[in-house]
């Protein structure tokens, strides 16, 4: 017997989101915050936001003291709790290490000696923003518990399902380099994440300036933050306004296939991976103020979309070449769409 | 990134050429390969030998996408090779019961098409793994080419027949046939340099290169190729001109460079030891009337050597030997000093045309008068004149009881023809060999002259293999020495003996072509090989007669028999024949080629491709009916047509927003015009309407005019295929 744990419904204390410029000035609020916490890391911010309003997750992979903590925490303080009852608090970090267990992230009944019953409480996934950190040091088990979480927005405990929040939200990260005692992502965890991003050191510039920001009194940020159900809103805004022809799935399932012929794959891109791209073409079409999603946007992210869910053959290790060698002849298919009647 | 990882980034390699490249390739192959077998092997076996290249071609490139050792490859192909040899054998060694006949073809067919696969799987691994063996595969098409049209070398323009022959027949020189066979042979060769490559590629820069090669050989289809050094026209003087020629001619009797001249004429000694391995003809002579020599042998005179400088004799001053005629005609007959009794002789007229050049017009002796005519191919004859010869008619015996010597010369004239060396042995050997004359002919000059040369021809040995070039004498060491020697040792050694028994003699150089190798008819083919020097005598009242030695001895093989077939055509391309002869109806017209209409239709072709394309440029940049939706996307592609006459073209795989971004400097309105037509096409709920359309792209024009130049824009304008890249 299953019993649900659900969490209240939306109650609706904010504007509705009505217009495409009402979804992208909740997206660009985000933006701003996040920029003004995380320097020199715009591309990444906008795919973070991709993700977000995607209904996706992240898988960043990338150095330590790279700033993906502080990216999380910036995003996580950026949304307002406007479901105080809830008891979701906006962001949780959870370190993975190998002796995690399952329930040190999903939560855990507790005997309550006052009504001689178990409870449910709740684990660290239960928040908007969740920041897996070094998920590939934890043990398959309690990745698969997560990855429950993260297909499902719910979590089972003693067969009993907990709901989690609409938007939750997940930003993983993993050490490229650093594979000693890991446990790496299989492919099929690998393809439900909606990007992985590869982020690269900063730039001259912004280093420079975060040194220099160190130290000094950092006055709290002014900028406006956003509703949860703001987000949540928007979300459903984006997908249900802005056009995806049956152009761009055709060249979707070109890019697809065309990958899955590769000779250097042996395991080509998800039919998952496909669904799961639109609506973060739709978020980055409305980031670019269209209410169409065009071209540009497959290109622009075709690869943080694609390059993750590749088994190769051995000897081949970069999975970007493929999808990019993917691209062109796809693209032009859909591009000379547009002059045909 | 380490270079593990690095190198574990490259794609792996097993491209291969896509297929319809592979068929080109094949093609080739099979043309080179019919070229190769076609003096070789039966019909049956050289189609076999094509099958078996494609079935070769196809298992190579098998081969490489499986990744197969080179190695592993090769050795296989030379298995292939090996058996070919094996099983050719093997079907001819064993009763297969198919006949003769057909065992025949069968054998040659599995031995011919085995050795393909072998050596096409061979070729093709080896230039697919390392690109610079694709050179082998060029050589092995040139090669095919060169190896069938070798044979028309050195003038032999009837060869290869099969080529010749219809070519002559349609009023076609086949050098231009074969030149053009050259330049597609280039071309074919190229397309053995292919890689992965698309079709349209291969096909638009083989026509590119046929274009060039076509105007090339317009350039110079006419040009005479030879391998004579043209010494006239460098700028050389008189004198070196002489030198360079005279180098030239050295080697002239032995190595057959092809330089006309026969024997040298400043040192006739110093000539090679061997015949020449090489034998071209160097002219034609055409008799107007039936002819034949009394002896069997045409003397054709270049020049004449009296005057004695103390080691041989060489070329007199001009005020002798005015008998010979040393000068090409240019406008006007030369004729030389009469012979004195005309009914000792036949006029023969003659037509000479020269393939090579020679310093003296050849004359069948003795040419009286040499006029000019006009040359009937300038491709393949470098002169043309007529000579009219009188050859001695009269018997030799006839002869006896003339003086040599009339009084009515002057004693220096007398002198210069009994000039000979200050050797006492020359007088004493010429004593004893008249010594044994019958009394009555003791004093005849022509009986004499017998006597020598019956001692020459007697005691000589002809040999080319002694030149006795390093002696004091030459001449002296061959006559009182081996007495082996060749034409020039006889002739210089019977020369000073008539002289010593006050016979006026002198040496002529020139060829002398033998009547018994030839088989008829009135055109006689000079050969580099007949070469020759003969003694000529005076005789009272005759002139100078050919008093040639023929030595009983000898060790040279007998000459070769003339070709018949090149002998003809050169025949009768001196008669101004086009068809050489071949064409069956003798006054049939060549073939003629309409380059008028050709040319004609190209012209009406293009004129009516530019006018087609412009119409096309015209309508797409005018038309503005339909639909809303239509008539946006025709102001879009209008102002897309625009781009592409400048040259801005969108490239395969670039989305329009960043063709647009591209062009961000030269217009910045495209961008929003691209977002306009991509909210129409991808169905944006706030298209901007048409006006704003017109408006963007009223901008993008104006923007084009003010960033690009003047000239850039009116070639866009007169640019007739932009629209062709608008996609």
């Amino acid at each position: 017997m299953f019993e649900t744990n659900d969490p209240t419904p939306d109650t609706r204390e904010h504007q509705p989101i009505d217009s495409m410029e009402g979804a992208r000035a909740v997206a660009e609020k985000l933006r701003a915050r996040m920029r003004h916490d995380v320097m020199g890391r715009d591309e990444v911010i906008e795919l973070v936001l991709v993700a977000l309003f995607g209904d996706g997750h992240l898988l960043l992979e990338d150095y330590p003291g790279s700033g993906k903590t502080t990216l999380a925490k910036a995003l996580g303080n950026a949304i307002i709790d406007d479901l105080p009852d809830d008891e979701i608090p906006d962001f949780r970090r959870i370190q993975f290490t190998p002796d995690l267990l399952p329930s040190d992230v999903t939560g855990v009944m507790v005997f309550d000696t006052d009504s001689n019953t178990f409870h449910f409480r709740r684990g660290p996934v239960f928040a908007y923003v969740v920041l897996v950190d070094e998920i590939n040091r934890t043990s398959p088990k309690v990745q698969s518990a997560l990855l429950e979480a993260m297909a499902e927005k719910q979590v089972t405990v003693d067969n009993v399902s907990h709901r989690l929040d609409e938007l939750f939200f997940v930003i993983a990260t993993q050490n490229p380099l650093d594979s000693i005692g890991t446990y790496p992502l299989p492919l099929a965890q690998l393809d439900r994440f909606l990007f992985k991003i590869r982020m690269e050191h900063v730039n001259r510039a912004a280093e420079l300036e975060i040194l220099e920001s160190w130290g000094k009194p950092r006055k709290a940020c002014t900028l406006p933050s956003v509703n949860r159900g703001d987000v949540v809103e928007a979300r459903h805004f984006i997908r249900h306004n802005v056009r995806v022809t049956k152009s761009i799935h055709e060249c979707l399932v070109d890019i697809a296939q065309t990958i899955r012929d590769d000779r250097r794959c042996t395991q080509g891109v998800s039919t998952r991976s496909l669904v799961l791209a639109i609506p973060a073409l739709q978020t980055l079409a409305m980031l670019r103020g269209r209410d169409y999603v065009s071209p540009d946007d497959i290109e622009h992210l075709a690869v943080p979309l694609f390059q993750h869910r590749l088994a190769l053959v051995p000897g081949v290790s970069n999975p970007t070449d493929i999808v990019r060698a993917a691209l062109p002849k796809a693209l032009e298919t859909l591009s000379r769409t547009t002059l045909r009647a | 990134m380490n270079a593990r990882a690095a190198i574990a980034q490259e794609p792996l390699r097993h491209e291969v050429e896509s297929l319809p490249v592979l068929f080109a390739k094949w093609l080739v192959y099979g043309a080179a390969v019919v070229l190769y077998l076609l003096p070789l092997a039966t019909e049956q076996a050289i189609g076999a030998s094509i099958g078996a290249l494609a079935v070769g071609m196809l298992l190579a490139r098998f081969a490489h996408t499986r990744a197969l050792r080179l190695p592993v490859t090769l050795v296989l192909a030379g298995l292939c090779v090996l058996l070919a040899f094996v099983a050719g054998q093997w079907l001819l060694d064993t009763s297969t019961g198919f006949g003769s006949r057909l065992t025949l073809i069968l054998s040659d067919a599995v031995f011919f098409s085995l050795l393909s696969l072998g050596m096409i799987v061979a070729l093709r691994s080896l230039s697919m793994r390392a690109r610079v063996f694709s050179v082998l595969e060029v050589a092995f098409v040139v090669g095919a080419v060169a190896y069938t049209f070798v044979g028309h070398r050195n003038h032999m323009i009837h060869r290869p027949r099969f080529l010749s022959d219809w070519a002559w027949s349609n009023g076609w020189d086949p050098q231009m046939l074969l030149q053009a066979f050259g330049v597609v042979a280039v071309l074919a060769s190229l397309v053995m340099l292919l890689r992965v490559q698309s079709v349209f590629k291969l096909i638009l820069s083989a026509l590119t290169l046929l274009l060039v090669a076509a105007l090339f050989f317009l350039y110079a289809k006419d040009v005479r190729i030879d391998q004579d050094v043209d010494t006239n026209g460098l700028g050389l003087t008189d004198q070196e001109q002489k030198d360079k020629g005279d180098k030239g001619r050295g080697g002239q009797d032995g190595d057959g460079d092809g330089n006309g001249g026969g024997v040298n004429q400043d040192n006739p000694y110093n000539t090679p030891s061997s015949a020449p391995d090489i034998v071209v003809p160097v002219a034609i002579a055409v008799f107007h009337d039936d002819y034949e020599p009394k002896g069997g042998l045409y003397y054709f005179r270049q020049q004449v050597l009296s005057r004695y400088n103390g080691h041989h004799l060489v070329v007199a001053g001009s005020d002798t030997d005015q008998d010979v005629i040393t000068e090409f005609p240019q406008n006007e007959t030369l004729s030389a000093e009469p012979v004195q009794v005309m009914d000792a002789h036949l006029q023969v007229p003659t037509s000479m045309f020269l393939l090579v050049d020679h310093p003296q017009p050849l004359a069948l002796t003795n040419s009286v008068s040499v006029s000019p005519l006009e040359n009937p191919n300038p491709r393949h004859f470098v002169s043309a004149y007529g000579v009219v010869s009188y050859t001695l008619s009269m018997d030799y015996d006839r002869l006896l009881g003339r003086r040599s010597i009339p009084d009515s010369w002057a004693p220096e004239k007398k002198a210069h023809y009994l000039e000979l060396p200050d050797d006492p042995r020359y007088k004493a050997l010429s004593d004893i060999i008249v010594r044994d004359l019958d009394p009555r002919f003791a004093q005849d000059d022509v009986m004499k002259a017998f006597a020598i040369k019956r001692y020459l021809e007697k005691q000589g040995f002809y040999t080319r293999k002694e030149n006795h070039e390093d002696a004091v004498d030459p001449a002296a060491d061959f006559l009182f020495g081996s007495m082996r020697g060749y034409c020039v040792h006889f002739a210089h050694a019977a020369t000073f003996l008539f002289r010593s028994q006050g016979i006026a003699a002198r040496v002529a150089l020139g060829y002398a072509v033998d009547n018994q190798y030839r088989t008829g008819g009135s055109t006689v083919m000079i050969l580099n090989d007949r070469a020759h020097a003969w003694p000529e005598i005076f005789i009272e009242g005759v002139g100078w007669i050919t008093f040639d030695i023929y030595p009983e001895q000898s060790d040279e093989p007998p000459g070769r028999i003339v070709d018949q077939d090149l002998e003809s055509v050169l025949g009768e391309l001196a008669r101004n024949d086009k068809t050489a002869g071949k064409a069956a109806d003798p006054d049939s017209k060549p073939l003629e080629i309409p380059w008028r209409a050709i040319w004609l239709g190209f012209l009406v072709a293009l004129a009516a491709f530019l006018a087609l394309a412009y119409l096309i440029k015209a309508f797409r940049r005018l038309m503005r009916f339909g639909s809303a939706f239509k008539v946006q996307r025709r102001i879009f592609v209008a102002t897309l047509d625009g781009l592409g006459d400048l040259g801005f073209i969108r490239e395969e795989g670039e989305t329009r927003e960043r063709y647009a971004r591209r062009l961000q400097d030269l217009s910045p309105s495209l961008a929003g015009l691209t977002d306009a037509h991509l909210a129409w096409a991808f169905g944006s709920a706030s298209r901007p309407d048409l006006e704003q359309t017109r408006a963007l792209s009223r901008k993008v024009r104006e923007e084009l005019a003010k960033n690009l130049p003047l000239w850039r824009r009116v070639a866009g304008w007169i640019n007739p295929v932009g629209w062709w890249f608008t996609r």
